[in-house]
């Protein structure tokens, strides 16, 4: 069921949501996503695994029915002795292979498993790469801020040792993990006691910097990225590059629709700017970002796909800050290197000033979208002055 | 005013006999800095470029335009050169204030933390061999000085930060 | 240098005058690092060339102390060369061990340099007995820098089941995260503490007076914002201060820094080998003074004397200090 040039995996969830809701996740995956493979199990915390018991196998099986290559996930940082014991278990069965996301797991490992490297394992050259290969690992999914130009090399090293090769395609990226509970920290409570608090925020805890800029989300003792890495529009790259399969991150709201555009876009039936349009509109609160691979840090927002451009005809698609930031960051690699240290206000800035009143009324920017602009302004204005230089440069929008 | 013969003493010395400082700022020698002693009338501007390194004392008002402005008490400043405290500590306390490019203080900060310098010996070497007999009687004041004000002023004179 | 059943006093330097300063300390052991990013405090005007490496090595050796070369970030796809160098070198320098964390860079060390003692550095996040054992098994390492995420019982469990040193953090910068797998930095600012061995990195950082305000900015991020006149600490991406929620504050952490001098006798029962003191960022008068410190409390460790009060409250970052993982209840 390989999606043309890519293959689609599904990664673990990362996120603590109820057992009927993490039933019906998976079910509608098994049904109705045009997917490959699911990587499925506990990854962030230990303490939520006895919750999931029930539900994981029936979801195992569904998602086998369907006709999808079930692996297990394992946590990203094994420190008690229970976690250690659980990762033996793993590979107890034998019948599926397993992604370690910890190199705990490699100490355990039977001899001559199959196995898949997760990308919380550091994965950084064409040595590392090797060595793991030869250890049996069948699969890697690098750590999401690679840039593009290691993804190349290490996609060549991958082909020479005959292992596939997968990046993290869509949804927030995990940037750390700790010892310490943030969910609990922030709720006034310890691990030990924690009450499970992180299972309110079923994408993540938006954390906010003091000038209002959305930043990070917390996740447990996992901290994501506020962005959502989206490469739908730089799959003929990727393809290019020697990536074969992409990895896409759950999230609530519509993943099956994300899932289906991502696979409209690896086999070539839609193009990368429909696929964009396509994931947006299925996430509509998303920011995205490429910034890892293309960009000049992991949080540079999504360049040149710009709904303003002369050709674009789906302008009433969603105005939210991902697309006014998209849309004039043809200028943001100048922007930083004239200044280094300005990304998301120095292209908000910008935007601000050329979204006059006379503009809107001209009718550019549909008038409901308006209001969500002007509300993001005060976040810009709060978040500080763009430096001039890079106000005095054009954005794309302009020339529509 | 003498002050600006010291700072010039104080240039070339550092560029003959201190060359590795200006390897360890590597591309941060071409930027400017303000060193600004705030219980002072004047500041210090800095350009250490390796061939010509500059140092003048301007009022406060003309120093114009800067990468890097260093602010803090003599005392703290000196202590500083003279390995007697530690930047970091300083600035945690707010007695050292930083403003402008923080890549080029730390540069800046590092390379003269290893120069192991001493002001007295640095101002009077260019005088070679005639050194010691101006050196000796600075050091005294210095040292006098030091006790009065607690500003380490001589390598020796410091030590102990906590 | 150290008797059997002591502990191993290790001590940061960023320039050889810091190296000399701490060998003259009291440091049994000296880490540090060539000056590029192969080692993970790749920050301005810090670190060793070549020469200046091979020069500290002699002198600490004249005065019985040992010397750690850490070549502890990932190598970049591509350039591995610069990595292998660093190892060629420090074996050439007669190095008493390399600190490392990438795999492929241990695998090359161990094939090499089969005689170079192999440390696996803090960024390998090696955080129980099996990840530990899988290092040992392959590599042949001889010690281990725990990660800061583990409390001394943990410690302790780890020690009984392994059959190599371990070495753990006592005083210092505190890394909330589990070290070597963390990309705050390079999501804010495209500098990589793995791959360009720089956190906060000082190339984004902006002070700026707004509204009668101090405001630090990393990668354009606030993370700080403090009345004018207050510490104004630097803005390492963890310990800023943000809005999560209902809650107003140090998400992650408050600008604190480790130190765990009162738990030395507890760490040394656990089967600690080695202290490490962090810091080659830091002044020759930090390192002076923490060295001077803590080879002091040792010593009285060793003779049996309580362990004299430390003085070391004004070198840490927000001059509060925390014991960090040490403590279970810090989770």
């Amino acid at each position: 069921m390989t999606q043309g040039r890519f293959g689609l995996t599904v990664g673990p969830l990362l996120f603590n949501w109820p057992a009927d809701r993490f039933a019906d996740f998976y079910a509608r995956l098994a049904d109705e996503a045009p997917v490959d493979r699911v990587v499925i199990g506990e990854s962030v915390c230990s303490k939520r695994e006895p919750f999931r018991e029930e539900c994981l196998g029936p979801a195992i099986e569904r998602l086998e029915r369907a006709g999808k290559k079930v692996v297990l996930a394992s946590l990203t940082l094994v420190t008690l002795e229970r976690e250690r014991r659980a990762a033996r278990e793993l590979f107890a069965q034998t019948q599926r292979e397993v992604e370690i996301d910890d190199l705990t797991l490699m100490n355990l490992l039977p001899q001559g498993a199959p196995f898949a490297v997760g990308p919380m394992i550091n994965v950084y050259n064409e040595p590392t790469l090797g060595f793991l290969a030869r250890k049996g690992a069948s699969r890697f999914c690098l750590p999401p801020e690679l840039p593009f130009a290691s993804v190349a090399t290490l996609a060549r090293s991958a082909a020479e040792h005959g292992v596939g090769l997968e990046i993290w395609a869509y949804g927030r990226m995990p940037l750390a993990i700790s010892g310490r509970c943030y969910h609990a920290r922030v709720h006034g409570l310890s691990k030990d006691s924690c009450q499970f608090v992180c299972e309110r925020d079923a994408d993540g805890l938006a954390v906010r910097t003091a000038d209002g800029t959305e930043f990070l989300a917390i996740n447990g003792v996992q901290t994501l990225s506020h962005k959502y890495a989206n490469l739908a529009g730089d799959l003929d790259r990727l393809a290019g590059a020697g990536v074969t399969s992409l990895r896409l991150s759950p999230h609530s709201g519509d993943f099956i629709a994300i899932a289906r555009a991502f696979a409209r876009a690896a086999a070539g039936e839609i193009a990368p700017r429909e696929a964009l349009e396509q994931v947006q509109a299925a996430a509509p609160e998303a920011a995205f970002t490429n910034g890892f691979l293309f960009g000049a840090n992991g949080a540079a927002p999504l360049p040149a796909a710009c709904p303003w451009q002369p050709r674009a005809k789906h302008s009433r698609v969603g105005c939210n800050l991902s697309r006014i930031t998209r849309a004039s960051t043809r200028t943001r690699r100048d922007a930083w290197t004239s200044n280094g240290s300005w990304p998301g206000i120095t292209h908000r800035a910008a935007w601000r000033r050329r979204s006059s009143p006379a503009s809107r009324r001209r009718g550019r920017i549909p008038p409901d979208s308006a209001w969500t602009i002007s509300r993001r302004w005060t976040s810009s204005i709060s978040a500080g002055v763009a430096p001039r230089r890079s106000l005095r440069r054009g954005c794309c929008w302009r020339r529509a | 005013m003498p002050l600006n013969l010291a700072a010039r003493r104080l240039a070339s010395s550092l560029a003959g006999r201190h060359p590795a400082l200006f390897e360890r700022l590597g591309e941060q020698a071409s930027k400017t800095f303000v060193i600004d002693p705030t219980d002072l009338p004047f500041v210090f501007l800095l350009e250490p470029r390796p061939q010509a390194p500059r140092l003048v004392a301007v009022r406060r008002e003309a120093a114009g335009a800067w990468d890097a402005r260093v602010a803090g008490p003599l005392a703290a400043l000196i202590g500083l050169v003279h390995g007697a405290y530690d930047g970091d500590a300083l600035v945690f306390s707010h007695d050292l204030v930083l403003e402008g490019d923080t890549e080029a203080v730390l540069a800046l900060r590092n390379a003269i933390d290893n120069e192991e310098i001493d002001l007295v010996d640095e101002v009077f070497a260019p005088l070679g061999p005639l050194a010691v007999l101006a050196t000796a009687p600075a050091r005294r004041l210095a040292a006098l000085l030091g006790g009065l004000t607690g500003v380490a002023l001589t390598r020796g004179a410091g030590g102990s930060l906590a | 240098m150290t008797s059997p059943g002591s502990l191993e006093l290790v001590c940061p330097a960023g320039t050889p005058a810091a190296f000399r300063t701490a060998v003259e300390a009291g440091a049994h052991a000296v880490y540090c690092g060539f000056n590029d990013e192969t080692n993970a405090r790749n920050f301005p005007g810090l670190n060793f060339s070549r020469v200046e490496m091979a020069d500290s090595i002699g002198f600490a050796h004249r005065h019985g102390a040992k010397v750690l070369i850490a070549v502890n970030t990932f190598p970049r796809a591509g350039a591995f060369e610069l990595w292998t160098r660093a190892v060629d070198d420090a074996a050439g320098m007669q190095a008493d061990a390399v600190i490392l964390a990438d795999l492929g860079l241990l695998d090359y060390a161990a094939t090499t340099h089969p005689a170079l003692r192999l440390h696996v550095s803090v960024q390998a996040a090696a955080a129980n007995a099996d990840a530990i054992a899988f290092y040992a098994r392959n590599f042949g390492v001889r010690r281990v820098v725990l990660p800061r995420v583990l409390s001394v019982q943990e410690i302790a469990a780890i020690n009984r089941d392994i059959d190599i040193e371990t070495e753990v953090f006592i005083f210092g910068g505190l890394c909330v995260m589990a070290e070597g797998r963390c990309s705050l930095s390079s999501y804010a600012t495209g500098k990589s503490p793995n791959m360009n061995g720089a956190c906060s990195p000082a190339s984004h950082v902006e002070y700026r007076e707004e509204g009668g305000d101090l405001v630090s900015r990393i990668g354009g991020f606030a993370i700080h914002r403090v009345k004018a006149g207050q510490a104004a600490p630097y803005p390492t991406l963890c310990k800023g201060s943000f809005e999560a929620g209902e809650y107003r504050g140090h998400v992650f952490e408050d600008p604190v820094s480790l130190d765990a001098a009162s738990l030395i006798p507890q760490l040394a029962a656990a089967g600690v080998t080695a202290l490490k003191i962090e810091g080659r960022q830091r002044s020759r008068a930090y390192t002076q003074t923490v060295v001077r410190n803590f080879r002091r409390a040792l010593d009285a460790l060793a003779a049996g004397r309580p362990i004299p009060a430390g003085e070391l409250r004004a070198l840490t970052e927000g001059q509060r200090t925390t014991s960090g993982a040490y403590n279970k209840t810090w989770r």
